[in-house]
């Protein structure tokens, strides 16, 4: 039973994300021969659902929307609150901002002129996959609803990865490309191994949109661009505000049979 | 371009108003919440971010503030409470719902009503844990380091939380199986 209460431990919430170490892998393996282990952490997962279902969802009030905008016209023209309490708040906050302009500028570093408005490049695809390694925070499941609320909380983005026939999902991550937050689903199959980035490109009036339904990437403007780097095949179009990209260890005429797999996530709802 | 704040706030406003609620259990309290850490972030965060982002900012200033009102007032919902994870985790029996409703049964809308009720009746510290890690669905660290708990303690407020709704929905399925009020 001690060893039950390490595996729960390890593995609860049922529903967060962990690092992938050999405690969890031990764990996972554990939890799949006990009955008691897989009930608990499958219940664990029912409620933290019920949970999120039943929390009071409520419409702000006219009156505090009417007087949030008021307060908001009247700071940005100049007349606040007091001197006070903007000093107090100034100094509370110096240091989130600090640490905010330090990111900012690092980004703006790293930031990799592509082919539109900016977006990331293959190189850029290509090197998020060779660093993956060292990634610390993933959701290691084969669930592809799982996987899309993930993305739904992370980016905004409920996009349930398509299956892949012969490949299998196993686990998703969050990236960083060039100062953008994107998802990546990792499938495998037999040795091979493929990812798929979907980056949200939100607010970028330069990024060229193909429009909304599943034909999208029949047209040039989302035709996938297929590069080598490093070795590795890399695919990757933009369609409907999001940038995609596929990368594996695949011949890229194989990366290319594939893409239309992962049309517009909005088309696959 | 960047969006501007008045938008980025307006698409939020109806989750912070809830979070607000959630955490103060007070209409009038939540507005004067929502509205002081909306001008908070207002003035300290001008530059332009994802709207992720802006969303983990309204959050952080809506906890703080809410921290701060109620510190003030001499009440800290998170004082120290009850034991860390693995204490909590020995002290919390663990009674499996049997068996659990199907979702979309008669059984799991009880329990759906049951949930929204009971909210209210969580410790004011373990609630917010709760909405955060649940609702939010935050990293436990990143609920750590908004609310200034210790991790461990982060995970003992939401396993706390998560056990005692439990506990009480399956005493109420209990009950009404029993024959206590009909399903
Ligand atoms: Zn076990």
């Amino acid at each position: 039973m001690v060893e039950c209460r390490e595996v729960r431990r390890t593995l609860w919430p049922a529903d967060g994300l962990r690092v992938g170490d050999a405690e969890v892998e031990a764990a996972l393996a554990h939890a799949e021969e006990c009955v008691l282990c897989s009930e608990f952490l499958e219940e664990d997962r029912r409620v933290a659902q019920l949970i999120r279902e039943s929390v009071p969802r409520v419409r702000a009030p006219r009156e505090l929307r009417e007087r949030l905008y008021t307060a908001l016209a009247r700071e940005r023209s100049g007349s606040p609150t007091s001197p006070g309490v903007r000093r107090r708040l100034r100094r509370q906050w110096a240091v989130a901002a600090v640490l905010v302009t330090a990111l900012a500028i690092g980004l703006a570093g790293t930031w990799l002129a592509g082919s539109n408005g900016g977006a990331p490049v293959a190189s850029a695809f290509a090197e998020d996959y060779l660093r993956r390694v060292v990634e610390q925070d993933e959701l290691r499941t084969a669930d592809r609803q799982e996987i899309a609320s993930f993305f739904a909380r992370e980016l905004g983005v409920a996009t349930p990865p398509p299956s892949v026939p012969e490949f299998k999902v196993h686990r998703a991550t969050i990236c960083l490309m060039s100062g953008r937050r994107g998802g990546v689903v990792e499938y495998e199959s037999r040795g091979r191994q493929l990812s798929y980035y979907l980056i949200p490109l939100e607010g970028e009036a330069t990024v060229e949109s193909s429009g909304v339904d599943a034909s999208t990437i029949e047209q040039a403007s989302s035709e996938p661009g297929l590069s080598r780097e490093r070795g590795l095949g890399v695919a990757t179009w933009w369609d409907n505000g999001h940038q995609h990209a596929l990368v594996g260890n695949l011949p890229a005429e194989e990366l290319k049979r594939l893409a239309p797999l992962f049309a517009c996530p909005s088309s696959r709802l | 371009m960047a969006r501007a704040f008045e938008e980025l706030i307006g698409t939020h406003l109806d989750d912070l108003y809830s979070a607000a609620l959630c955490f103060t259990l007070d209409e009038g309290r939540a507005e004067e919440l929502v509205q002081e850490a909306s001008i908070r972030a207002f003035h300290e965060y001008p530059y332009r971010q994802h709207d992720a982002d802006f969303r983990l900012l309204m959050l952080g200033a809506l906890v703080s503030t809410f921290l701060q009102r109620q510190r003030r007032q001499g009440r800290d919902p998170l004082a120290p409470h009850g034991g860390l994870y693995d204490e909590t985790v020995r002290s919390t029996e663990w009674t499996p719902i049997e068996p659990f409703p199907e979702v979309g049964s008669p059984g799991y809308r009880v329990l759906l009503d049951w949930f929204s009720r009971v909210w209210a009746q969580l410790d004011d510290g373990d609630r917010l844990v709760l909405w955060l890690a649940d609702v939010e669905r935050l990293r436990h660290r990143r609920v750590a380091e908004m609310t200034g708990l210790d991790l461990e303690e982060v995970r003992a407020r939401h396993y706390r939380a998560r056990r005692s709704l439990s506990r009480s929905a399956e005493r109420e399925l209990g009950r009404r199986a029993s024959g206590g009020a009909k399903v």
